[in-house]
């Protein structure tokens, strides 16, 4: 007897054998021990595994759609919504980077009319008559950041030369901003400093049409999204 | 119950169609984890498991057996949950005699609802074809529990386990020979199991 006889006892205890090999197993059963007593022993092993209690499973293995990571289907209309907002958003952005040549072209005149857009008439007569207006009240910070990127250009000789002459006016700590002074741009700091209430203001960044309707757009979008969004899953929670 | 419709719905993504099937099949699922890991809350943690990735997995679901289908997903969550223990093993439950060997059936896992007599017997038998159960090899305890325990025919087995029929054919009666020498170690203390199978002749 060797294991494939064995392999054919288990099949034959299990009816999984062919019947011409069933019988040629039958017949060497009547007359081989050896064989009978492994069918025996096959047998025995099966009847013991099939007496164990069947358990029954402790609790409900059912699933929540948290435990799979399922999530409310989306409308229909969501997509939409969503690439709208994406549209919207590019297109705002993309219309602020455009924004600088535009403002700064129509914004052109003032600076030049303060003296402060070039080298040239910082040099010229106007430049003088700043001393008297320092004097004054200084000017408010917001004119004085707007004009701040433009004068890039302006010649640092003229630097020490105005904050010195301005030092007697600066409002409240003159070593600090005489320290802060010391950057290219100090020097036309000091004059925009100086410059004279009375200049119109224009209002900085204005928002143009197509900037408040992109960004209405957007908003919109984005809001109709969430709601759609939460409705969903209100309704698909309640379900 | 009207399995395939069932089985559709829940590929289209139903997760109430899904837990009608686990109604169905969880004391199957659960009964196999149990016998090939040995542990009723390790078996629970892995017919759990199974469900899981069994729901996440059912678009692959191709036809056939559901039933082994969903075996093969249990007996892969108890294949990961032995592995895990062999990186991380833990203390055994059963107490040590002053040996250091383990006692197969203490007296403290004793269900107090039946007689000490037969809550020793049936403990006993219990105990002893479990321990032999984790005696074989993994891959062979996966086919006798499914085939012998569970009752599947053995193309529902080799599609359960993802082998040919040869190797079922093999592997249940190597198993079942593995048994018949480890249970012949118990064999005072399951006097009366063992005469009555013993008793059978053979047609």
């Amino acid at each position: 007897m060797n294991f494939r006889d064995i392999e054919l006892l288990s099949a034959y205890l299990d009816g999984q054998t062919s019947p011409s090999i069933s019988t040629r197993l039958e017949s060497r059963l009547k007359t081989d021990p050896e064989l009978a007593s492994a069918y025996q022993a096959l047998r025995e092993s099966r009847g013991l595994l099939r007496q164990l209690p069947h358990r029954r499973a402790p609790r409900n293995f059912t699933l929540t759609p948290k435990m799979v990571g399922l999530k409310p289907p989306l409308p229909r209309a969501y997509p939409v919504f969503r690439f709208a907002t994406f549209l919207a958003t590019i297109l705002f952005v993309i219309s602020f980077i455009k924004l600088p040549s535009i403002t700064f072209g129509a914004a052109a005149p003032a600076p030049a009319a303060y003296g402060v857009g070039g080298g040239a008439p910082a040099t010229q007569p106007p430049a003088v008559e700043i001393f008297p207006a320092a004097t004054q009240p200084p000017a408010t910070e917001a004119p004085l950041n707007q004009m701040a990127p433009t004068t890039t250009g302006a010649p640092a000789t003229e630097a020490p030369l105005n904050a010195a002459d301005l030092q007697p006016t600066a409002t409240s700590q003159p070593t600090e901003e005489l320290t802060r002074v010391a950057q290219p741009t100090a020097a036309v700091d000091m004059t925009a400093k100086a410059a004279p209430p009375s200049v119109p203001e224009t209002a900085p960044f204005p928002l143009s049409n197509w900037q408040i309707t992109f960004g209405g757009i957007a908003l919109l979008s984005a809001a109709t999204m969430f709601g759609l969004r939460r409705l969903a899953a209100n309704k698909w929670s309640g379900k | 119950m009207n399995e395939p419709a069932l089985i559709l719905d829940a590929q289209r993504g139903d997760l109430n169609a899904f837990n009608t099937l686990i109604l169905h099949y969880q004391d199957i699922v659960f009964n196999t984890a149990l016998r090939i890991l040995g542990d009723e809350d390790q078996a629970s943690d892995a017919a759990q498991e199974a469900f899981i990735s069994a729901f996440r997995a059912i678009k692959s679901y191709r036809g056939g057996s559901f039933k082994a289908w969903l075996l093969r997903t249990v007996t892969n969550a108890c294949y990961d949950e032995l592995r895990r223990q062999k990186r991380r093993p833990t203390t055994p439950l059963e107490p040590e005699t002053e040996d250091g060997d383990e006692m197969d059936s203490p007296r403290w896992l004793a269900d107090p609802s039946l007689s000490p007599e037969q809550q020793n017997d049936a403990d006993e038998l219990e105990h002893a074809i479990q321990h032999c159960l984790n005696t074989l090899p993994t891959e062979f305890r996966a086919v006798v529990v499914m085939a012998d325990i569970e009752g599947l025919d053995y193309t529902e087995v080799a599609a359960a386990v993802r082998a040919p029929l040869g190797t079922i054919k093999s592997r249940l009666a190597r198993a079942r020979l593995r048994l018949r020498e480890c249970l012949q170690e118990f064999a005072e203390l399951l006097p009366a199991a063992f005469r009555l199978n013993s008793d059978e002749a053979i047609a």
